[in-house]
């Protein structure tokens, strides 16, 4: 990732004061965004640490490379001659790097998009030869949650993610929220939830139940395989929300633990 | 009532011809079964499929002539149930019934319940099954005809004598650490245990005794070293009644997780004419010994040395045979139906094997599973609402599912296999690639990501095959974590939308940055979304819409 063309380096005119932040990362780097900015999120089935979500914003627009450069922006749209280039985006990651992207090519179904990071100064349209550089990507149609996110699937190299997208400062808001209410409720009830989709066969508390993190709760199965469901903390079982025989789809309810 | 009434069964019938059979049953579902339905298909016998309620909609009952039901969908209570597939049989007036893979294929019962009702069952004889079945009783049969079974013991352990350890302890001592606990009746890895020291050898023989008491009915377990580094190499068969077994080829299948295949390809990498000469004829020995017919497949491990060790033989068609069809130019499904209505093997046959010690082309086959293999291949039953498949010259994709169907959680999740051939190994090897490249699936994750990396991996381009090459060599997570980036990269820029294509993706998020903003006032976008800022009459509107519901998108559920 180091051969990132643009990686870290600082865009003239840059959207704000961080823009020129290299490793030294500041403590929240999502802290200055754009009003325009929008946060996409890998949302991750299980537990385990989820990949960082990135934001992206309009570029200033005395920092678009194509005016920057004087060249035709069509030029930097490879296999799409003659049709209209998507404008240049400013992508920010959790570890500092600011790149600009594009997207510059679409299937007409519109569910597969290529794109690819504008190098400063490189304005020929050709391939990045860095495959970091190079996006491919399969899009699920996106779906818009109650609460305003967009969803949707992204197939990248055969790995499926869900994406969630959704303003950057209400996310920031939101986040924000929510650990003041952690902070305020600590030890509060922590919900247990399905990890794969399939049969609940066995279930090994009942409400009133005190587990230990660690302890067996229930098992699931699916396709000859069984998946544990362990406590992630101690407490006492709250509710149980399934029972044996059940078939239970992914991010269902299993247990909540208090 | 076999087929044998519908003349001289020595004299095979071309196509014009009458079939082998008038009609025959499918015992299974998924992929195998439309694999058979096909062949049946294409000698013009009519088929049956039996299916559970959970596969009513399946391809295997749409393609099938006439569909049975047998029940709800735990296999126990549907392909696993001989009596109701017998009676399906019956009562459809099938001649003959093919078991495909797994489920019932290798049950001698269900052999024998078969026959007992005047239905030809289409594999080796029961008889043959049941002796070959017990991995004991296989060992011994090998070592009788001058095969070496890896080494370990040919008797059953002592485990309900836990004071009469001395002599297992020796007879160990003599296989060497590490060693398996393996079960008789075994397999898939059931009963099974590794054994690093003497010390752990009786609490090993006792659990796996148990496990597979459980899952088998039958505790006996024996002794096998393990044979590390490693390469899978297995024989295909075929007999006929009149006494005669060949051998088709030879396949690698090193590549596996935990005892299960992922890859297989034909003819296997690095043997010499000569070395392929001498592993075909152990294995059509020990298929003579057993008194073959039919279809059959003899595994052996291969040691760094270039020793083949015997390991077990499966009396049914493998997942892996069409890599054997492809190399050899021999339709095994076909084969297997003809010799069960008593034709004896097909000079073609013959002639296939006479060149199997020399074989032209290569053939490689991936299964796509539904796993996940960047969290530890957990099963991902589910919905596929993307599915585009590869093709094009020289692959053959063999699959049973759709765009809209789910793939249900009661069975095994191989879901697609990706069969490419190539007239030597590297055009096959660039091949694969390929065709992995043009493959499309959503909804569910699959193991694409992972047969990717196999086919981009320089070793296995350069035939470096173990069978730990999984565990040495198999690490997602780098390939996930870059693959996440881009995905969330990919997400913002089409949810910024904007002019040129990028607004055609989304009809854009209202980024006011007041929670609560008119964003969440905005009409329901599911069904703008994608035309964004371009008029309804746009034709290219129209078209996604079209594509949407070609693909199922709101054709499922019912």
């Amino acid at each position: 990732m180091a051969a990132l063309g643009p990686e870290g380096s600082p865009r003239p005119g840059g959207a704000s004061p961080a823009a020129a932040t290299g490793p030294a990362v500041p403590a929240d780097p999502w802290a200055e965004v754009g009003p325009a900015a929008l946060r996409a999120t890998i949302r991750e089935p299980s537990v385990e640490p989820s990949p960082p979500p990135v934001i992206v914003e309009p570029l200033p627009s005395e920092a678009e490379p194509d005016a920057a450069a004087g060249r035709d922006p069509a030029a930097l749209a490879p296999g799409s001659a003659g049709s209209d280039p998507g404008p240049v985006r400013l992508v920010r990651e959790a570890d500092g790097r600011r790149t600009p992207w594009r997207v510059v090519d679409l299937r007409p179904d519109g569910l597969r998009a290529i794109a690819v990071a504008v190098p400063p100064g490189r304005q020929d349209g050709a391939e990045p030869a860095d495959p970091a550089a190079r996006i491919e990507a399969l899009m699920g149609p996106p779906r818009r949650e109650p609460d305003g996110r967009l969803v949707r699937e992204v197939v990248v190299d055969g790995w499926r993610f869900v994406v969630e997208v959704e303003p950057a400062r209400r996310a920031l808001l939101r986040e924000r929220a929510r650990r003041s209410a952690e902070a305020a409720s600590h030890g509060g009830p922590a919900e247990v939830r399905a990890v794969i989709p399939g049969r609940v066969v066995a279930v090994a508390v009942v409400e009133g139940d005190p587990v230990a993190a660690g302890g067996e709760l229930l098992v699931v199965e699916a396709m000859k395989m069984q998946n544990e469901v362990r406590s992630p903390r101690d407490g006492v079982v709250r509710r149980v929300a399934v029972g044996v025989g059940e078939s239970v789809e992914l991010g269902d309810l299993l247990v909540v633990i208090e | 009532m076999t087929a044998a009434h519908r003349g001289d069964p020595r004299a095979r019938t071309g196509p014009a011809g009458p079939p082998p059979f008038g009609r025959l049953l499918v015992a299974n579902r998924g992929e195998i079964a439309v694999r058979i339905i096909r062949a049946c298909r294409e000698l013009g016998i009519e088929t049956v499929a039996v299916y559970s309620d959970a596969d009513a909609a399946a391809r295997h009952v749409r393609l099938a002539d006439v569909a049975v039901r047998i029940g709800p969908p735990p296999p126990t209570e549907s392909y696993l149930r001989i009596e109701a597939i017998v009676e399906a049989a019956l009562r459809t007036g099938a001649e003959a019934i093919h078991p495909g893979y797994g489920f019932l294929s290798e049950r001698a019962a269900f052999a024998r319940a078969v026959e007992a009702a005047g239905i030809v069952f289409v594999g080796p004889s029961p008889a043959t099954i049941e002796a070959l079945g017990d991995k004991l009783a296989a060992r011994r049969l090998a070592r009788s005809v001058g095969v070496d079974p890896v080494p370990g013991t040919l008797d059953p352990a002592p485990v309900d004598r836990p004071d009469d350890l001395e002599a297992i302890l020796a007879a160990a001592a003599e296989v060497g650490f590490p060693l398996l606990v393996k079960a008789a009746a075994g397999g898939g890895g059931r009963g099974m245990r590794r054994v690093t020291a003497p010390g752990e050898l009786a609490a090993a023989l006792a659990v796996g005794s148990a496990e597979a008491r459980a899952a088998f009915g039958d505790g006996a377990v024996y002794l096998e070293r393990e044979v590390r580094p490693a390469r899978h190499i297995e024989v295909q068969l075929l007999g006929d009644r009149f006494g005669t077994v060949v051998a088709l080829g030879e396949r690698d299948c090193s590549i596996q997780r935990r005892h299960q295949k992922l890859v297989e390809e034909a003819p296997a990498p690095g043997l010499t004419p000569e070395e392929r000469r001498a592993l075909h004829g152990r294995a059509v020995a020990l298929g003579r010994a057993a008194g073959l017919t039919n279809a059959a497949t003899v595994e052996f491990l291969r040691d760094s040395a270039g020793r083949f060790w015997f390991l077990e033989v499966n009396t049914r068609l493998q997942v892996e045979h069409p890599v054997t069809e492809l190399v050899s130019g021999i339709d095994i499904v076909h084969e297997q139906l003809w010799l069960a209505a008593g034709a004896p093997l097909s000079e073609r046959v013959v002639a296939a094997a006479a060149r199997a010690s020399e074989p032209e082309g290569h053939a490689i086959e991936v299964r796509i599973s539904a796993e996940d293999p960047g969290r530890g291949f957990v099963p991902t039953p589910g919905r596929i609402d993307r599915w585009r498949m590869p093709a094009g010259p020289g692959v053959r994709l063999d699959t049973a599912v759709d765009v809209g169907e789910r793939v249900p959680p009661e069975y095994d999740n191989l879901i697609a296999k990706c069969i490419v051939v190539g007239s030597d190994r590297p055009t096959a090897v660039a091949r694969l690639r390929r065709a992995l490249a043009e493959m499309e699936i959503g909804g569910i994750q699959t193991t694409l990501p992972f047969h990717r990396a196999v086919a981009a991996d320089p070793a296995f381009a350069a035939a470096t095959l173990s069978t730990d090459w999984v565990a040495e060599r198999y690490d997602p997570t780098a390939d996930r974590a870059r693959a996440a980036r881009a995905a969330a990269i990919a997400a913002g820029l089409a949810a910024l939308g904007g002019a040129g294509p990028v607004g055609r993706l989304d009809p854009g998020l209202e980024t006011t940055g007041s929670p609560g903003g008119r964003g969440d006032r905005q009409p329901e976008p599911s069904l703008r979304a994608g035309l964004g800022t371009r008029p309804v009459d746009d034709p290219r509107a129209s078209r996604w819409r079209l594509a949407g519901r070609e693909e199922g998108l709101d054709r499922w559920p019912r």
